[in-house]
Formats: C-alpha cells, structure tokens, sequence
C-alpha cells in the first residue's frame, strides 16, 4: 500500500509539471482575457464610460455613411432636424434673424432693384408715347378725375399677362370656346364647370339685387375676370393687375359675339363645333396691351400736334377775319347754313355763311336761300364739331320722320324713373346684350323702352355709358 | 368621330354611394372610407357610343351633396343638365322614395331631360325580389330604366353609366 502511495505521488508530481509545462501561456492568456472583459463589462454598464469610449468615431462613421448614403442619412436625421430648427428658432429668434438678414436682406434688394428698373422701364416707354392722341384722352379724363399724371402712368405700366380665356354657357356650364396663349388645358370642362358651381353658389348664397353675380375671384397672382352675357359668360385668367378697361373689353366682346351668334349660343346644348366659330372672336382679349416701341419718337404725335397748333392757328385768323363788319355786311343778308344730324330729327340753325376759305370740317355745306329777314349770327358755333351730314335742302323746315333709334346693353342694369342717381328704381333691369329702343337723350341718361319692338315691357332712364348705340 | 359634351347630375340621398358610383366609373377604384360631399363635386368621362352614328359622348358629372343640408343650391345646380342618374341604397328603403323629390324638382329645371334609377350597394343584398317590385314601379312612374349596381364589385355600374349617356344624345 505504502509503495503504491509512493509512486502515486511520483506520478502527480510529473503530471503536474507536464501540465506546467503545457498550459502556463495558455493560463495566462485566459487570465488576460478575463480582465478585458470585466474591464469591457465595466464600460458597457456605464454610458459615460461608453460615450467615452465611441465619441472619437462617432463623427468618423457619420461622415463615412453621409458620403456613401447621403439620401439615407438625410432622411434619417430629418425629423430630428426639422423639430430641433423648431424649437431653436422659438427659443433664439433674434439670433437667427440676425444670422438671416444679411442673407435675405440681399435677395429682397435684388429682387426689389430688378422690379424697380422693370417698372421704370415701362414708365419711361410710357412716357415716350404721352403725345399719343389715345393717351392725351386718357390723361385729360384722370386729371379731371383728379388723379395725378404720375400715378396714371404708373398705373398703367403695372404688368398684366393674360393667360386663358373661356366662354362658357350660362345655362350647362360647359365650354363654348377657349383661347389660350399656351397650351389648351385638359380640364377646361372641369374649370368651366366648377367656375359656374362657384358662381352659381355665390348668386344663390348672397342673393343680391337681380343682376348681380360674380367678377372677379383672385388666387395667388393669378386673377379671374368674370362678364356674365345673356347666354354665355367669359372668363378671363391671367396673372398682374387686369388693365383699366378689362371688363370693358369683356363686355365689348361678350356683346359682339352674342350680336353675331346669340342662337348659336341660345340652342347650344353640348354639341361640338362651337369653338371653331367662336375661339377667333376671343383670341383678341389674349393680346397684350399694346406695348410702346421706346425707340421710335412720337413721330405721330408730334405731327398730330402740329396740325391741331396749325388749325388753331388758322381758326384764330378766320375769328378775326370773319368778325369784321365789312365781312358781315357783305355776306350775312344771303346765306343760311343747315347743320344735320345723320338720324335724329332736324333743327335748321341759321348763321351766316362766314367763310370763303376750304372748310376745316367738310361735311359742313352752305346753301344759299334768299331771304327777305336776314339774321346774322356774328359767331359760328361750336355744334360743327359734329360729323354732320350735309343734306343740300331747300326746303328747310321740313322734319323728318324719326327712325326709331336702336342699342344693346353692355351690362347689367337698374332702369330708373328720372334722369337722375338718386331717382327710385322701377325695379326693372335690362341685361348685358338686350336691344333696346332709344326715345330721348339727355346726358348722361337715355330714355329707353324695352323690348325694342313690339309692346314695351319697361321703360325708363338708364346710363348712356351702358348702351352701345347701334 | 363626333365628340358632344353632356351636363348630367347625380341624385340621391345622403350615403346611397353617388360619388362611390362617380369613381368606380371615372377611375375604376373603390374605397371604403366615406367622406360627405361638399356643395359639388364635378367629374368627366367620356362614352364611346357603339350605335348607328358612333359618337363619343363627353359627360361633365355633377355630384352632388345629398341630403337637405345644400338643398337650396339644387335648381341652379340642376340647371343646363341633359340628364341625372337618380341613386337610391338597396338596403335602405327610406332612400327609394325621396328620389321622387329629387326627380320632380329636376324635372321642373330641366323638363327634357333623360333619367335613369340606380340601386346601389347590391352586393350587400340576399335576395333582390322585393327590390325588384319597387324599382319597376318607380322606373314606370318616370319612364326611367333602372339597375342594380355595386360600386364595390363594379356589377352594372359602366351599364347604368352607358344607358344615361345613350339617353342624353337622343334628347
């Protein structure tokens, strides 16, 4: 027993010394790794120790992901973006308005230099053309409306881009024609049948006085001018501030269109073929307002100019000539000069023939007609201006038969019981594109009944500026 | 080919499936969500016409809100339309007879006008027999066809559709 224990020990001993030999680097290996993972166990459950620990690559890998996925990473970090931007320009505005007016403060200059040298160019092009006789007109009506001639040039220099334009039936709400200074939109349909639901809602929503609808409807830049006609209302898109006689345009064109094809419009129930007709007579509202070449000189002008400082000159001269009373003497016992008005009733003005020089107005004829009382007018008068018609008669009394004097309404309008604005309505109104039957004159109110023929339905007073006489 | 353009109207109480019918028509798509109509909702879809004289039909499809809530707007809606489809929910019977209202009052705006009587939602019906009664009677009353369509499965919606726009040609 004792000699087995004995070589027991001999053998643990080698055994153990194999073992020392074998597994020391091995052992102290393990040993190592031991202590890298409670070190490593000690970081990860602390977070300091691991921001730590990754904060030097952070940046590192973000950079590397933003060059290789750059949608990715902006989409990822967008959220975050966006509220952090929220919040921080809540907390810090006046910073960040610090940051951005050196930025925005340059691009509003910019864009405000370039509206302002555009403008100036417009109005310099204006300015070019005031001796215009169409703009003369126009300046003489603002100033005597009290608007300055600056603010009227500027007014008129302000852009307008017209865009579309669509007639569209009353009635369906489908489209009768469209112009465009593009492309036809797909969805005009669409367009015409949602402006007319629209119309059709303010009208029964805001029920005004009879006549009354919708003209206008603003959306961004973008303007829509509405003229409702009889059968059909236009609709005009485009973008800038519409020209002064916008809805004047509109409803010279919406008169035009139902004189030349009001049953056209009347029995339109959808059927094509419309547009062929009726697109030409509204491709001129696309037209821009006639632009002025600034180049040329108001060659016109200045020549309409000289002639009208010629036949003042030459008026003046005649005044002289003709107020002599030799002159008088010698020609006021033996002429009588008649002044006719093409249509309306005749009222013979008896003035002295006054001039043996080439009349500045032609239409102006002299009859001679001996009389037994001469009466002499020293003065001619200003009534020649009108483009009389000179009917050689002698007979001078005779009246002729009044014809009975037509026009068509170009808007919507009350008929009054007086010739006057404070006058009680007759409750009665004659539309856009009625023809009306003229009685009486007295500006600015013509007496009218309508229908035109047949047994009057209303009569009364309206504004001479709503009826196109025919 | 002749294209014409056609104003038509869709009527008919509130929920029955009227602008479901609109977009199952125009888009082929169905969705479950409903969402009321506002005032009116215009849509268009053209019709090919395989008849004598082929022509494609243009129909402009006002959709409008159904109920009482916009019923003063109805006359200048209905006003210009060649034609309405009138709807009706078959599994709602209180919905058959108010499209009578709907039919005189359109009928008085546009008295040449074509109708046509849908009975939507059949897909949800287990027997169409009684239906069938009270849709001849109203057919009958305004000389009007009439289907029984889903918007959801699409059964007979194109057929309703096809009759409404023949019918407005011819008037």
């Amino acid at each position: 027993m004792t000699h087995e224990s004995a070589a027991d020990s001999v053998e643990s001993k080698e055994l153990e010394a194999l073992r020392e030999i074998l597994l020391t680097q091995d052992r102290a290996q393990l040993q190592a790794l031991q202590r890298e993972l409670a070190a490593l166990r000690i970081q990860s459950e602390s977070p300091e120790r691991l921001v730590a620990m990754l904060d030097p690559l952070i940046s590192e890998i973000l950079a590397e992901r933003a060059r290789s996925h750059p949608d990715e990473v902006a989409e990822a970090i967008r959220p975050a973006l966006m509220v952090g931007l929220k919040q921080q320009i809540e907390k810090e505005r006046d910073v960040l308005i610090g940051l951005l007016t050196p930025i925005i403060g340059q691009t509003v200059q910019r864009a405000i230099a370039e509206a302002i040298e555009s403008l100036a160019r417009r109005v310099d092009a204006r300015m070019e053309r005031m001796l215009d006789f169409r703009n003369i007109w126009w300046r003489l009506r603002a100033r005597l409306s009290g608007i300055d001639d600056a603010e009227l040039v500027l007014r008129e220099s302000l852009p307008w881009h017209p865009e579309h334009v669509f007639l569209i039936h009353n009635q369906t709400g489908l489209v009768l024609a469209e112009a465009t200074t593009g492309d036809i939109l797909e969805d005009s349909d669409l367009i015409a049948a949602l402006l007319t639901a629209i119309r059709d809602f303010s009208r029964e929503s805001f029920k005004g006085e009879p006549g009354e609808t919708l003209h206008h409807i603003q959306f961004g830049e973008r303007q829509i001018l509405l003229e409702e006609g009889k059968g059909a209302y236009v609709a005009l898109v485009g973008e800038g501030v519409p020209p002064a006689d916008a809805y004047q345009r509109l409803r010279e064109t919406l008169v035009t269109i139902h004189q030349a094809h009001g049953a056209l419009i009347r029995d339109f129930k959808g059927d094509a073929g419309t547009g062929e007709t009726l697109t030409p007579m509204l491709s001129p509202l696309l037209q821009p307002i006639e632009e002025p070449e600034p180049s040329k000189p108001p060659v016109l002008g200045l020549v309409a100019l000289l002639l009208a400082l010629l036949l003042l000159c030459s008026t003046c001269s005649w005044l002289g000539y003709s107020a002599s009373p030799r002159v008088l003497a010698r020609l006021a016992p033996t002429a009588v000069l008649y002044i006719t008005q093409p249509t309306s009733t005749v009222t013979p003005t008896v003035m002295p023939s006054p001039t043996p020089l080439p009349s500045p107005t032609p239409s102006l004829t002299l009859t001679s007609v001996p009389t037994d009382t001469p009466t002499a007018t020293p003065s001619p008068t200003a009534t020649a201006t009108a483009t009389p018609t000179a009917l050689p008669s002698s007979t001078p009394t005779a009246t002729p038969t009044p014809q009975p004097k037509l026009g068509i309404m170009t808007g919507n309008v009350y008929v009054r019981a007086e010739p006057d604005p404070t006058a009680p309505h007759t409750g009665k109104v004659i539309l856009l594109g009625d023809t009306i039957r003229i009685l009486e004159r007295r500006d600015p109110w013509i007496h009218v009944v309508f229908p035109a023929t047949g047994e009057p339905k209303i009569e009364g007073w309206i504004p001479a500026r709503w009826v196109r006489v025919q | 080919m002749e294209i014409i353009q056609r104003k038509v109207c869709l009527l008919g109480d509130f929920a029955v499936g009227k602008t479901s019918l609109i977009r199952r028509f125009v888009h082929n798509k169905f969705t479950t969500d409903y969402q009321a109509t506002i005032g009116v909702h215009v849509s268009r879809k053209e019709v090919i016409l395989e008849n004598a004289e082929a022509k494609t039909v243009g129909l402009i499809l006002w959709d409008l809100a159904g109920g009482e809530t916009f019923s003063q707007m109805e006359e200048a809606y209905y006003r210009g339309s060649a034609g309405a489809l009138l709807v009706a929910d078959s599994m709602r019977s209180e919905t058959f007879g108010i499209l009578n209202t709907y039919a005189t009052t359109f009928m008085q705006v546009n008295p040449e006008a074509s109708l046509v009587i849908v009975f939507n939602k059949v897909d949800l019906m287990p027997d169409v027999a009684e239906l069938e009664r009270r849709a001849k009677a109203l057919s009958a009353r305004w000389g009007a066809p009439h289907f029984f369509t889903s918007a959801l499965t699409g059964t007979q919606v194109d057929s309703a559709f096809h009759e409404l726009a023949e019918s407005v040609t011819r008037t």
